[in-house]
């Protein structure tokens, strides 16, 4: 029988996983199980997708013709609900199972929504996937101002293209710190003067108490300050978490993120993370870590599906801190200090 | 970008309700001023047994063709699903039964099955309907629920239908399939995209769904039919079965004979009698009719055969579609026996064309044969209700002179002798399936031979301007000049439309009588164009034959493979490379 692989998530890390895995093994069967409906995209371009400047098929990871030429079964729009260790089986939400030899969980992280905040979630907007963004992108020709709150990509990004599309925004962190990934000092201030520089409203140590729609599609927000600020769009982020609830009974050993040795392995045998779902030991910090961003998990994935194939494991290369562009700059941050 | 159609495949097995699915799906778009074409496709050997697949074509245009492809696939069982898998459009939806609470091996899933550009929608079909109405009925309507909200449909008009439908069957019965159908349509659980259906025009005239086996029914009852004989035979019996139902309300009557010998027998019994009188059958049935309908031609007895063409030779593929009978029907005859050869292209045609064939049967006293097929025959298409309502009445040339000076076949200009009803008082009516003289005595010499022949022939040109000449669409001067007849016209036109618009120079011709030839018409289309190519969905060429052998004309034949109807790129495939550029 062929080896069956299974990989869990088309991101960046779960695509070149699948992609290292066939360039080892040309006759295995590899499927893919994305919960989301649309073709594997960067998340990293988001906002050109809501400034109207690229279309959906213009951020794909991959051309539409790769999925049948590299002989992948993607299998989107289906989420994996539990895995049997033992059993070597996945269950997915249409009640089927599929079988694995080796599996990757390659998940990602998702925006959580703050615990205070959660009875107003249907008038929340998020910004995560695709679907996301066209439904900002859609907002937007009658959308005269949006209240963020949160700090961390997700929400500056957003800040970012609503102003650029002459949205008034007002930005509310509950803290002075406007980055997750930790900045220094430094950095955070000149973050702050680069976001006043943009014309958008920062609003420092205050958060969101209550938001009620007055209108179909407008919301009055009040603050714990007391202020109340009218918009057509909120924003609401407490941080990210990374999606492996599915994986709670399985014995796979979890922190926040799947665990797992420099070969990206996790305690279970031939059951590997990688990406933003994926937490390794970092040497230099001391403790495991999650790492955050594509061209990270673009690596993982490689690494994670080159062991999942081959005979000899290899080990990952643990980086240094790597930049990203936040507002037009670079910026060093990691994630979860 | 809105789509300007859409296909939509029901699949399940006995009991499951796809004909039903489909029968709704299209009742639903008529509402909202689509244009619908239903096409079913079912086992040969017990309906109701084994793999039933109903197809819609869903459009803002006219529609007489089946599609490329399928976009969205209803499983209502998974097995027949994965099975019909390999039959979809690369991009297309699948709609599927969930089935909560039972884990299934990838070998039974369909999303398995599915191509990596499909999207597999897993809906809880059966546990919905367990749930509702506590049997599995009506899980086809849970889809429809969903499908309809996949296409950003209203309800209201799926409402309206579900309330045709079950109204009759009580409150309950009804209120449980509204709440089957809402069920589908609130169904949240599975992400999916919106495919944009473009907004039909708003419904105009009143439009009603038939089938060509529907539409012949009204036809010849409008027609004034008064005796149907027949020998049951797919894809022709519901004819017979509408007919049973509906002449005798209007005072004719039907007999279930035999076999198809008997049944040609009564028919021209009945129209020796002077009674508008048919028969409907298929390939098999029509080669059993053939010593009779030369009595017909002989002895100049008006016949309207309906023969609904499947795949053959002998019993073939009853429920297949094949354009195979043409040969049997023009040459289907011993000795010189010609007879009129009608096909109509399409549904709505063929009420026209029937009622035709009984005018021109009866005016010239001869023998028509319409040929359909299981395409037009079996499949269901929305017509303006217009136009089932045209009457016909008799065409008979009454004879008017003295009684004793009466001849049944006298011979005339046009070839047209006038008729009496035998057994009018004083009038001597004599005829013989052997040749015979004016009078109806048997005369076998040669100049009266030769003198009858050429009457019986000479008929044939009289009749032409009764006819449908042949129809032309596009240049006058098209480089290359395509003709095709039958159901797979359709195609063959939104082939060609097709090709216009990559800039070939294209003349269509559309011939729906065969026989005779509006000649004069012809032979100008053949001499103006530089190539011609013949369509049809036969191995042999049959047309493309006849039509070569009358005209002397050279022209390329292009055969559409039997069994399924054609798709518009079928035929620009098989054209394309035949064109002059
Ligand atoms: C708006 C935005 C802008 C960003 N900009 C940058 C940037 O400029 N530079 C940068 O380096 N990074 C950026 N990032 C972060 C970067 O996109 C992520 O680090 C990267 O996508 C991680 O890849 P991944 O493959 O690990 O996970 P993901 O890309 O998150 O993919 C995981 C996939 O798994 C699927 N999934 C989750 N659970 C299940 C389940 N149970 N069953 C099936 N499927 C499941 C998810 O639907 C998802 O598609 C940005 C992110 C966002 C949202």
């Amino acid at each position: 029988m062929k080896r069956s692989f299974v990989i869990v998530g088309a991101g960046v890390a779960g695509i070149s996983a699948a992609k290292a895995i066939r360039a080892v093994e040309r006759e295995c069967e590899i499927t893919i199980v994305e919960e989301g409906i649309a073709f594997p995209y960067y998340r990293a371009a988001l906002g050109e997708v809501v400034l109207g400047k690229k279309g959906p098929e213009e951020i794909l990871i991959e051309p539409l013709d790769f999925y049948d030429r590299a002989c992948l079964r993607l299998r989107k729009g289906q989420r994996v609900v539990s895995v049997s260790v033992s059993g070597r089986y996945v269950y997915l939400s249409n009640n089927e199972r599929l079988r694995f030899d080796a599996l990757l969980v390659a998940t990602g992280r998702r925006e959580v929504i703050p615990a205070h905040l959660k009875k107003y979630a249907p008038h929340l907007s998020t910004f995560s996937t695709l679907e996301d963004a066209l439904k900002i992108r859609d907002a937007l020709p009658s959308l005269k101002a949006a209240l963020l709150r949160g700090k961390g990509f997700n929400a500056l990004e957003l800040a970012r293209v609503l102003v650029k599309s002459g949205v008034q925004v007002t930005l509310v962190t509950p803290d002075k710190r406007l980055y997750y990934p930790a900045l220094p000092d430094d950095e955070n201030e000149h973050l702050r003067n680069l976001i006043r520089e943009a014309g958008i409203q920062l609003i420092e140590g205050d958060d969101v108490n209550r938001v009620e729609e007055k209108n179909k599609g407008l919301y009055s927000v009040e603050l714990l300050s007391g202020k109340t600020v009218e918009c057509g769009l909120v924003f609401a982020s407490g941080g990210f978490a990374p999606n492996v609830s599915f994986l709670k009974n399985s014995g796979i050993y979890l922190n926040q993120g799947v665990i797992v040795d420099d070969y990206l392995q996790s305690t279970e045998e031939g059951i590997f993370a990688a990406g933003d779902c994926a937490e390794i030991y970092h040497p230099s910090i001391g403790r495991y870590w999650v790492n955050l961003g594509h061209p990270n998990a673009a690596r993982q994935g490689e690494v994670a599906g080159r062991n999942m194939a081959g005979e000899a494991m290899e080990r990952l290369e643990i980086e240094k801190m790597r930049p990203y562009t936040i507002f037009g700059e670079q910026l060093y941050a990691r994630w979860w200090d | 970008m809105a789509r300007r159609q859409i296909t939509i495949q029901t699949c399940g097995g006995a009991g499951d309700g796809s004909v039903a699915t489909g029968a709704l799906i299209a009742r639903a778009a008529v509402k909202l001023g689509y244009s619908v074409l239903v096409y079913d496709t079912f086992p040969a050997e017990i309906r109701g047994f084994g793999k039933t697949i109903s197809e819609v074509r869903v459009s803002v245009e006219e529609v007489t063709a089946r599609a490329d492809a399928v976009d969205v696939l209803i499983g209502l069982n998974n097995v027949f699903a994965i099975e019909q898998i390999k039959t979809l459009a690369e991009d297309a939806v699948i709609i599927y039964d969930s089935l909560p609470g039972i884990t299934v091996k990838e070998s039974e899933s369909v999303p398995h099955f599915a191509g990596n550009y499909m999207s597999p929608y897993g809906v809880p079909l059966e546990h919905t309907a367990q749930r509702v109405t506590g049997r599995k009925l009506g899980k086809n309507v849970v889809a429809v629920g969903f499908l309809a909200k996949l296409l950003g449909l209203p309800k209201e008009p799926f409402h309206q239908v579900l309330k045709e439908l079950f109204l009759r069957k009580g409150e309950k019965v009804l209120s449980q399939n509204i709440a089957l159908f809402d069920e589908g349509y609130a169904y949240e659980e599975v992400e999916y995209r919106l495919i944009e259906l473009e907004k039909a025009p708003p419904p105009g005239e009143e439009r009603v769904i038939i089938s060509g086996n529907d539409a012949m029914t009204r036809a010849a009852v409008n027609a004034s039919l008064a005796v149907f004989a027949g020998y049951p035979i797919t894809p022709a019996s519901k004819l017979m079965e509408n007919l049973a139902k509906e002449l005798p309300r209007y005072g004719g009557i039907v007999v279930q004979t035999e076999d198809e010998i008997a049944a040609i027998g009564a028919v021209t019994g009945a129209w020796f009698a002077g009674k508008r009188a048919m028969t409907a059958t298929s390939g098999p049935g029509l080669s059993l009719m053939s010593e009779i309908i030369n009595l017909g031609v002989m002895t100049e007895t008006p016949l309207v055969i309906v023969n609904a063409m499947r795949g053959g030779p002998s019993t073939g593929l009853p429920t297949k579609v094949e354009q195979a009978d043409l040969n049997i029907a023009l040459w289907g005859g011993h000795g010189d026996s010609p007879r009129v050869v009608l096909a109509p292209t399409n549904i709505a045609e063929s009420y026209a064309v029937l009622q035709d064939a009984f005018d021109v049967a009866e005016k010239y006293q001869t023998p028509v044969i319409v040929l359909t097929d299981k395409f037009i025959a079996m499949s269901h298409t929305s017509v303006p209700a217009s136009i089932l309502e045209e009457k016909r009445g008799s065409t008979r040339l009454e004879y008017t002179g003295p009684p004793e000076a009466y001849r049944r076949f006298a011979i005339t200009e046009t070839g047209v002798s006038p008729w009496v009803v035998p057994g009018t008082p004083g009038i001597s009516y004599t005829t013989s399936g052997l040749e015979h003289d004016e009078t109806g005595a048997p005369g076998y010499d040669v100049p009266n031979h030769v003198a009858m022949t050429e009457k019986r022939f000479r008929k044939f040109r009289a009749m032409l301007g009764d006819l449908p000449a042949p129809v032309f669409e596009g240049p006058e001067d098209g480089k290359n000049l395509v003709v095709s007849w039958g159901s797979s016209f359709g195609a063959v036109e939104e082939g060609v439309k097709r090709l216009w618009n990559d800039g070939y120079s294209i003349r269509l011709c559309k011939m729906t009588t065969i026989f005779p030839q509006h000649e004069d018409v012809m032979r100008g289309a053949f001499e103006r164009a530089e190539k011609v190519i013949v369509v049809e969905q036969n191995r042999f060429g049959q047309l493309a034959k006849f039509l070569k052998g009358y005209y002397g004309i050279s022209a390329d034949e292009v055969h559409l493979p039997g069994g399924e109807p054609p798709s518009p790129g079928e035929v620009t495939e098989a054209v394309k490379e035949r064109l002059l550029v």
